[in-house]
């Protein structure tokens, strides 16, 4: 039954999860490792989690718990990882891409923009993938993050202005 | 909040990539098992690297009327490994093996072991820089029972079914004590349908009196799942109800390097980086340092001293936006920030009164780390004004 309870919520949050994992770490195998570390951590506390209540937001908060004690780690492969860490889709800018301006165009800016979050302060990051990535609602990532609603309210604000500095838009 | 930098934002983040099939099979498969493992943690990339490659497929039908086995000496050469080469060709601490099992859908051969100082050109460092070049090496060869190819690395099936090589101590349960503690390298090379792959740990020759094993399982992890082991004798063995393959060879290695004292200092060592790492996963030591993200206006009414001179009172624009600047002690910053209109900081404060309680202060953020920390906050009164204010960790004695 437990078993069946994880193969749905893999099944149903597993891609978001995944997305959220890709973006905390730097390379495939990265996330792959911090992905399957948070799903056995949510069998672990299967017993804490209710289908019905949406999880994931839960499941989030278990993902940035384990990516944050295990930070000194990814910090070290960072340099290492770097080389591989453009996703699939900005490495297949390839001969269909260049047929069509316009799209390689958006990719690149698309490109520019995860940059410009990734380089943001943790603080202003995790809101912005949780916001924009995830669509949680704010009290949502409150409870992801553990901070009150107002601070991720400034904190997103403060990560728009820097965003909107750094990627000169209006 | 929506306007072209949303657009932005929600295009460039939309999630694009999924977690592979397998994956999420192995996650499930892992649930399965009476043991939850938590994944041991790689010493280096490199060998993490050299782990991933070791990941093949099961799948391609093809059959090899003759096949062509490398020696051990090619196998080292294929992986780019001249040094190791010329051990196995010297004969330079190698012990021949060459005994072949059967398990699940494959036939393993362990081929040779070689063990000593300085016999490879690709070195293991551990975090600090610490190369630790005392090692041994054993050589396996995979090969699919029904004679039909392993995936090459360049297919695209290759990468689908894990096989782990790794040794055991005789004495020590194989989940708490395998290749994952013992500061790991792995090289893998396919060759006309057969998976090669050389191992190499921390020298196991001290153990030689006591008793080493190699295990190869189709498996990312070992668990008690796959192998057994008798807690009176510390005899391990392949459990015979595993679906896969469990394989188990005796590692004959030099019992005149047997040394029961260095034996259990690696023992202490290997089980002392296991800590070190359960540690670090678990986030203990300078890990919890100052981390600005725990910074809450609870922890700092109660940990910190407000500086007098900082604080500056402001109120709201027609918009709902405050303004502020502030300069402190060589540290700097300015905000602008809506604090009223649904969207504000503030806005659930105001509607539901909240003035006087935690939620009625916001972090702005922080500079500096340790007692230098300067932390910046904001708060929402009752009078319809805001106080800005900065704190220092500690408090006025």
């Amino acid at each position: 039954m437990k078993v069946t309870e994880l193969e749905k919520c893999i099944e149903l949050y597993g891609k978001d999860i995944y997305a959220f994992c890709r973006q905390l770490t730097y390379s495939r195998q990265e996330a792959d490792e911090l992905y399957q570390d948070t799903f056995l951590k949510v069998m672990e506390l299967l017993y804490k989690i209710k289908m019905e209540d949406n999880p994931k937001s839960y499941i989030l908060s278990i993902a940035l718990r384990l990516w944050k004690n295990s930070k000194r780690k990814y910090a070290r492969r960072r340099q290492i990882a770097d080389m591989e860490s453009l996703t699939e889709e900005e490495q297949g800018i390839g001969e269909d891409a260049y047929s069509l301006e316009d799209e390689v165009v958006a990719r690149e800016r698309a490109r520019e923009v995860r940059d410009a979050v990734r380089e943001l302060a943790d603080k202003y990051r995790m809101p912005v993938y949780l916001y924009y990535m995830e669509e949680l609602s704010i009290p949502d990532i409150a409870g992801v993050l553990k901070i009150p609603k107002g601070t991720v309210k400034s904190r997103l604000y403060q990560a728009r202005k820097l965003l909107r500095e750094r990627l000169e838009v209006e | 909040m929506s306007d072209k930098l949303d657009e932005l934002l929600k295009d460039a983040l939309t999630p694009s990539e999924e977690p592979s099939v397998w994956l999420n099979q192995s996650i499930v498969r892992k649930a399965k098992g009476d043991n939850i493992m938590k994944k041991p943690f790689f010493k280096t990339m490199p060998v993490a690297a050299a782990l991933a490659i070791g990941i093949l497929a099961a799948g391609s039908l093809t059959t090899y009327a003759a096949w062509k086995y490398l020696s051990v000496e090619q196998v080292a050469e294929d992986v780019g490994d001249e040094k190791l080469a010329d051990t196995f060709r010297d004969k330079n601490g190698t012990i021949s093996v060459n005994e072949s099992q059967i398990s699940g859908n494959y036939k393993v051969t362990l081929k040779e072991i070689a063990s000593g100082k300085n016999l490879s050109d690709f070195m293991v460092t551990e975090d600090d820089g610490t190369i630790r070049d005392d090692r041994t090496y054993a050589v396996v060869s995979i090969e699919k029972k029904d004679g039909s190819a392993m995936p090459d690395t360049s297919d695209d099936d290759y990468g689908k079914v894990p096989i782990l090589v790794t040794p055991f101590i005789k004495g020590e349960a194989p989940w708490q004590m395998n290749i994952f503690y013992m500061n790991v390298g792995a090289s893998t090379t396919v060759k006309n349908g057969v998976m090669y792959q050389i191992i190499d740990c921390d020298n196991l020759e001290a153990f030689a009196g006591r008793g080493v094993y190699l295990g190869v399982l189709d498996d990312q992890f070992v668990d008690n799942t796959s192998y057994a082991i008798d807690k009176e004798t510390g005899e391990i063995t392949p459990k015979k109800d595993y679906d896969g393959m469990n394989i188990l060879f005796n590692l004959p290695l030099d019992k005149s390097k047997a040394d029961e004292e260095a034996a259990n200092k690696q023992l202490a060592q290997w089980r002392g980086d296991a800590e070190g790492d359960d540690a670090e996963q678990e986030g203990t030591g300078d890990q919890k340092q100052a981390d600005e993200e725990e910074w809450t206006p609870e922890k700092v009414m109660k940990e910190c001293s407000l500086i007098k001179e900082s604080v500056q009172k402001v109120k709201a624009d027609k918009d709902g936006y405050v303004s502020l600047n502030w300069k402190y002690q060589g540290g700097s910053g300015s905000t602008e920030m809506l604090v009223e209109t649904k969207d504000g900081v503030f806005a659930d404060v105001i509607k539901e009164g909240k003035y006087g309680t935690p939620e009625a202060t916001t972090i702005l953020g922080s500079t500096g780390s340790g007692e230098d920390a300067l932390i910046e906050t904001l708060t929402c009164e009752k009078d319809g004004t805001y106080t800005f204010a900065l704190y220092r960790p500690g408090k006025a004695k």
